[in-house]
């Protein structure tokens, strides 16, 4: 199934977010302009109301008594009936009536009547329901809400104030009870029969909110319209906006974790979330590439080792082969020529022989003794810890103390040789064959001096055992270290010295060479050792001195 | 007319085997003088190849070579002594304790005549130098 694209999920968030948006505020709007609406119906409605009323007051307590007492004095009789200032229910449908034609409004007022006097102020059938529940029950005489009629929204409002009372039924009851001028101008029908307590008419305002509504169901759509082309936009602005500054850069690290595009740690992305994944995703692809190369220098190395290791288990095996057969020859056949010589007893070459014997014998023992010694060479005595190399010093010098004296050799120790990481008695043995070294080719030098220090040098930071002994040619610097390889052909060396010192120190992760400036020049063997610093650092492969 | 004495130049780092083969030579008939030299720089020394040391007077007639020795080993030798017009055509006899196929076909690309494993015990000892009597010395002088 194909997975929706979070820009398309996006719009579609904001999509709906936007419709929402439309249908809440438009809902929203209409409610609070039908609000609007209502409330200035109430105004207008409480206006009519409030003039009505005055007109009312006007007429009954100042324009009516004002005629009355005038007409009384000017012809000492009541006037005929006029409703045009007599009766205010008439003079307030005539000011309405005005009204409306001067203002635009097309309100509704009414004093409406069941079998009104007038067939103008008659009830319709919603006001006389009214007045029925009125006279029902008189405390719920005022009513007010939103009624359609032909299908328009009115505010309705109405109220019942007056009940007929004895001074009303004189008009209202029967026409024998009423002012002859009265029926005489309505007629002895409409207006009576109404009994006392009966609600006298309802006060029936209706207010059109048409105009309103108008106004509202106009917005409403115009509102939509201009929002959806606004909303159109955003989306758009959005679509491109997500497109490039999500979309995109999260597309190209996708590209970039599947390898198909270089990692830049450089670039910047825009949005902070996707900066801080993308910046993350570097480092850890850096990360990994570091650690990628450490274990491929770790593998390399260790192949080195492990290719150094069989080359030396094939030198090994061959100068087995080689070495430690040449003195069994000696031994052998000389025994063979004692022999022979004890049935000729010939003295002088049966001693002779017999000397061979036992030198062969003598370096057959020291090869097996040092071939063991190498062996053990191959692992570590102690556990690595910090060692102060002045110690070593000293406890190797020790060893070599008779030698030195004999040979009047004079031994120098530099002051400070610090401290490194090692098995201490390795590392002596270390010194120890050194020294060995130095004493067995200081040649016929008058000032023989072996020298112990650290310094500098091609290799780095070392240490070095220095004589100024017959010295090694060029070509000989390397093949010192094989096994079993001597540069003398006399001397009670067994070429495994060095080899010895070499097969340490690279056990302890140094390096070892020489230096010498060629034949009676003096010997420098240099060996580096990991110090405490080197210890804490990640490993990384040295140089080659 | 008494037989020349045959020169045989033995070079070998270890001395009790140089004894061995000098006193099987000692027991031939042939008459011989065995020179021994401990390394290869003394022979070629002597052979007149290296230093300012002029050319024998005579050359030896045969060259009995060990192939490990401490600083020059026995192919850097012999590669030095062929490459010396005069000596070219001089026996060399590859004498060693190895007996690895690679150091036998090296010997013999670098022009070594022979190629014999040290034997083990005496009479070993005494038959190889009587081979090597009659391979290198008593041929010479039917010729």
């Amino acid at each position: 199934m194909k997975k929706l694209s979070l820009q398309w999920f996006n719009t579609g968030v904001v999509l709906l977010a936007l419709i929402s948006c439309l249908f809440g505020g438009g809902y929203y709007l209409n409610t609070l302009l039908e609000k609007e609406a209502l409330s200035d119906a109430k105004k207008i409605a409480r206006t009519i109301l409030d003039r009505d009323l005055a007109t009312h007051q006007y007429l009954t307590s100042t324009l009516k008594p004002l005629l009355f007492k005038a007409f009384e004095e000017a012809f000492g009789a009541p006037p005929p009936f006029d409703p045009h200032w007599m009766s205010s229910t008439y003079v307030i449908r005539e000011i309405n009536h005005f009204s409306k034609m001067f203002t635009s409004g097309d309100y509704y007022a009414k004093n409406a009547q069941i079998n009104a006097r007038n067939p103008k102020n008659e009830a319709d059938a919603f006001e006389r329901d009214f007045l029925q529940q009125v006279a029902a029950d008189p405390t719920k005489n005022r009513w007010e809400g939103i009624r359609q009629f032909n299908d328009q929204p009115f505010y309705v409002f109405m109220e019942v104030s007056e009940f007929y009372s004895d001074p009303c039924l004189r008009c209202h009851s029967t026409p024998e009870a009423a002012p002859a001028g009265l029926v005489a101008y309505y007629g002895d029908q409409r207006g009576f029969g109404h009994q006392l307590g009966e609600p006298a008419g309802v006060k029936s305002l209706r207010i059109p909110m048409a105009n309103m509504s108008r106004f509202t169901g106009y917005l409403t759509p115009g509102m939509i319209g201009v929002l959806l082309i606004i909303g159109s936009f955003v989306i758009l602005i959005q679509a491109a906006l997500s497109h490039f500054f999500v979309s995109r850069p999260l597309r190209r690290l996708v590209r970039r974790i599947n390898g198909e595009e270089p990692v830049c740690a450089t670039a910047r992305e825009a949005l902070a979330e996707i900066d801080a994944i993308h910046s993350s995703f570097c480092h850890l692809s850096e990360a990994v590439e570091r650690r990628r190369e450490i274990l491929e220098a770790e593998v390399g190395k260790r192949t080195a080792e492990l290719t150094a290791a069989n080359e030396e288990l094939e030198r090994f095996t061959y100068t087995v082969s080689h070495d430690l057969k040449a003195p069994l020859i000696t031994i052998r056949t000389f025994a063979e020529l004692v022999e022979r010589d004890l049935a000729t007893s010939a003295d002088e070459r049966t001693r002779a022989s017999l000397a061979h014997i036992c030198d062969a014998t003598q370096q057959m023992t020291t090869l097996l003794d040092d071939l063991l010694k190498l062996s053990r060479a191959g692992k570590m005595v102690s556990p690595a810890a910090g060692v102060e190399m002045t110690t070593v010093v000293r406890d190797a010098a020790a060893i070599h103390r008779v030698a030195l004296e004999r040979g009047k050799v004079s031994l120098r120790i530099a002051e400070d040789l610090g401290t490194v990481t090692g098995d201490k008695d390795r590392l002596v043995q270390v010194i120890q064959n050194l020294l060995d070294n130095a004493l067995k080719y200081l040649g016929d030098q008058p000032h023989p001096v072996i020298e112990i220090g650290r310094a500098s040098s091609s290799g780095g930071e070392a240490f070095f055992v220095r004589d100024n002994g017959i010295g090694i040619a060029a070509e000989y610097h390397e093949k010192v270290f094989g096994l079993f390889e001597r540069l003398a052909t006399h001397g009670e060396g067994s070429g495994v010295g060095l080899a010895l010192v070499r097969r340490i120190i690279t056990l302890h992760g140094g390096k070892t060479w020489i230096e010498s400036a060629g034949a009676g020049q003096g010997t420098t063997v240099w060996f580096t050792l990991p110090t405490d610093k080197d210890m804490r650092k990640l490993d990384a492969p040295g140089k080659n001195p | 007319m008494p037989q020349e004495e045959k020169r045989v130049f033995l070079i070998e780092d270890n001395p009790g085997h140089a004894e061995i083969i000098k006193i099987c030579f000692s027991n031939l008939a042939v008459p011989n003088r065995v020179q021994h030299f401990l390394c290869g720089e003394d022979a070629l020394t002597a052979l007149g190849c290296l230093g300012d040391t002029p050319p024998p007077a005579h050359l030896p007639h045969l060259i009995i070579l060990d192939l490990r020795m401490p600083t020059m080993d026995g192919i850097s030798v012999l590669e030095a002594i062929r490459a010396t017009s005069r000596l070219r055509h001089l026996p060399v006899v590859i004498l060693t304790t190895s007996s690895l196929n690679a150091e036998i076909e090296r010997a013999y690309a670098s022009g070594a005549n022979d190629f014999i494993v040290k034997p083990f015990d005496l009479p070993g000892y005494i038959d190889l130098v009587e081979k090597l009597a009659v391979d290198w010395l008593e041929s010479g002088d039917a010729s």
